[in-house]
């Protein structure tokens, strides 16, 4: 490396400096201070995993991200290939962001009153809603991050779609392929990486939300992420460390949750390569180095 | 796309139908009173004149804006230099990346209980500024992803450009950067804005009860069960994500022909690259 690749080098270390090290500081010492702490008083990891609530949560708060995800995804990708193909009307197009800066606390209280006992739809309508969104499967909670999650898979598979090159639909169609099969064998092997990103994005943020399964009082059993609350707030001492390490088996989780996903991408990237609609992308993200 | 676009109408139903949520909060903010077996409430402005007569509600509005508006400019001005290198090789800054978008993966609490521990050791909790430095952790990732694609897509032709025809460094950033990057600086300001505006659980804790925001107004009224001022509470607080979706329509249109804009900008983009790459060589 010649003396000007240095300089630029050491400018860019410059550069991303302040935002690095800010984070570092952050996450890492945020983390590591929970880690030095609940390993500080020995035992802690075990109480915490042998708790009786411990597997019940984890299962709770999975379910509830599976579920908003996949409900979420299905929804997302037959409406962003809607209106790739046929455009939207500014009305629409406002219509489809909204939700996305609406608070999460907001969509739970608007899910509550929309669909809650003594809901407005029951008062107006006079319809009793058919499944409670208190009950065990947490069907409120769901709906909350489904009404703010359809929007955004939406626009992030959106923002993809318009960066494919407009010919392949056409030359699909132009071959004789139905829309189902130009879909099937050009758009979607194409999208999949995308779906597997703002899917995965989902999942791992419904997971270890606090605020929506909170609002809806979930209790039996209680969500990973209320447990760990309840705990940290809990006014015996000796609970805290078990708070931190509880804490920290879900952002284990995550983290192990956040490796699935980025294998799922790897394959999805690597099929898309074989894909009879593969192109060469047109803007190389990856710079010879 | 050569062939004229055709909305249609149950696009417009579907995107109506989702919506619906927004109109029990309109209903309930102006009841006094709503029986069950009551088809309509009865209406009165009263939740709208505690919520003008409550100087408690004044000053959280004014606390949630202020930590907002801190942690949305602190973010931008941390991610800006950042979203400048990252995105001009990004391969090679994949650790980065990671560290910079780690709060995307990892839940933002899990790092915030040790900070709150930790805080408490220097005596750095309940007040604003600790609340300010944790919602960072939710907001800056936002701001780098943002900031990040508003400098791929702008490149760095413009500003060599500029170097060549003999401006400084500073110059060319302060001419030519800024104002192309400027609709992209406004989108990561307002996205850290609402991520902050959000917030309930890290204001919690940092703020230990001392630093009341808007949503903890809000959370503790839904817990009290009064529906007609936590309606209230809840449509003014869909005041910035409307300030927000006034300040992107505009991309709106951008988007409308879906395929148009992108694909020149990514010709030249390629051809900014290859015109680079003669340079280095």
């Amino acid at each position: 490396m010649n003396r000007t690749g240095r300089r630029r080098r050491s400018w860019s270390l410059l550069l991303l400096f302040p935002a690095a090290v800010t984070m570092a500081l952050l996450v890492g010492g945020g983390l590591g201070w929970a880690l030095w702490e609940s390993l500080r008083e020995p035992g802690s990891f075990r109480a915490a995993f042998t708790h009786p609530g411990f597997l019940p949560g984890l299962a709770v708060s999975l379910w509830i991200a599976a579920a908003s995800t996949l409900i979420s995804t299905l929804l997302a990708l037959p409406l962003a290939l809607w209106i790739a193909a046929r455009g939207a009307t500014r009305r629409q197009w406002l219509a489809l962001w909204l939700p996305l800066p609406v608070p999460h606390v907001i969509a739970a209280v608007m899910v509550g009153l929309l669909l809650g006992s003594g809901s407005v739809l029951q008062r107006l309508l006079g319809v009793e809603p058919p499944f409670s969104i208190y009950g065990p499967w947490a069907a409120g909670a769901i709906l909350a991050f489904v009404w703010k999650e359809v929007p955004f898979i939406s626009i992030f598979l959106l923002g993809h779609l318009a960066s494919l090159p407009r010919d392949l639909t056409r030359t699909a169609a132009g071959l004789g392929a139905s829309s189902w099969q130009t879909v099937r064998w050009v758009l979607w092997p194409l999208l999949r990486p995308s779906v597997v990103v703002a899917a995965g994005i989902v999942f791992l943020f419904s997971f270890a939300a606090y605020e929506v399964p909170f609002l809806f009082g979930i209790s039996h059993p209680l969500p990973l992420p209320v447990l760990a609350h309840q705990f940290y707030l809990s006014a015996d001492p000796a609970a805290r460390p078990v708070a931190l390490a509880l804490d920290l088996l879900m952002a284990l989780c995550s983290a192990l949750l956040a490796c699935v996903l980025f294998a799922l991408w790897r394959a999805a990237q690597a099929r898309r390569g074989q894909a009879p609609g593969a192109v060469p992308r047109a803007e190389t993200t990856e710079d010879p180095a | 796309m050569n062939a004229p676009l055709r909305p249609t109408r149950r696009v417009t139903l579907l995107l109506g139908l989702w919506l619906l949520p927004l109109w029990p909060l309109l209903l309930w903010s102006l009841a006094r009173r709503w029986p069950v077996d009551a088809r309509l409430p009865d209406w009165s402005l009263l939740s709208w004149q505690q919520l003008a007569a409550d100087p408690r509600l004044a000053q959280a509005l004014l606390v949630s804006v202020v930590i907002a508006a801190s942690v949305s400019l602190l973010a931008t001005l941390l991610a800006m230099p950042a979203a400048w290198v990252l995105a001009d090789r990004p391969a090679r800054w994949w650790p980065l990346w990671l560290l910079l978008l780690s709060p995307l993966l990892l839940p933002p609490q899990a790092a915030a209980y040790g900070l709150h521990r930790l805080f408490l050791q220097i005596g750095f909790v309940d007040h604003v500024p600790a609340v300010v430095v944790v919602h960072l952790v939710p907001a800056l990732p936002y701001a780098v992803a943002t900031l990040s694609l508003t400098a791929h897509y702008w490149g760095r032709e413009r500003e060599r450009q500029a170097r060549s025809l003999g401006a400084s460094a500073w110059q060319a950033f302060r001419l030519i950067t800024l104002p192309g990057w400027a609709p992209g600086l406004l989108n990561a300001f307002l996205l850290c804005f609402l991520v902050s505006w959000g917030q309930v659980l890290l204001t919690q804790l940092l703020g230990g009860g001392r630093v009341l925001t808007w949503p903890l107004l809000l959370a503790g009224y839904q817990q009290g069960g009064r529906t007609a001022l936590v309606a209230a509470l809840a449509l003014v607080s869909l005041v910035p994500a409307l300030c927000y979706l006034a300040a992107v329509q505009r991309w709106f249109r951008q988007w409308l022909p879906l395929a148009a804009a992108r694909d020149g900008a990514s010709h030249a983009r390629t051809s900014g690259g290859g015109a680079r790459d003669g340079l280095r060589g």
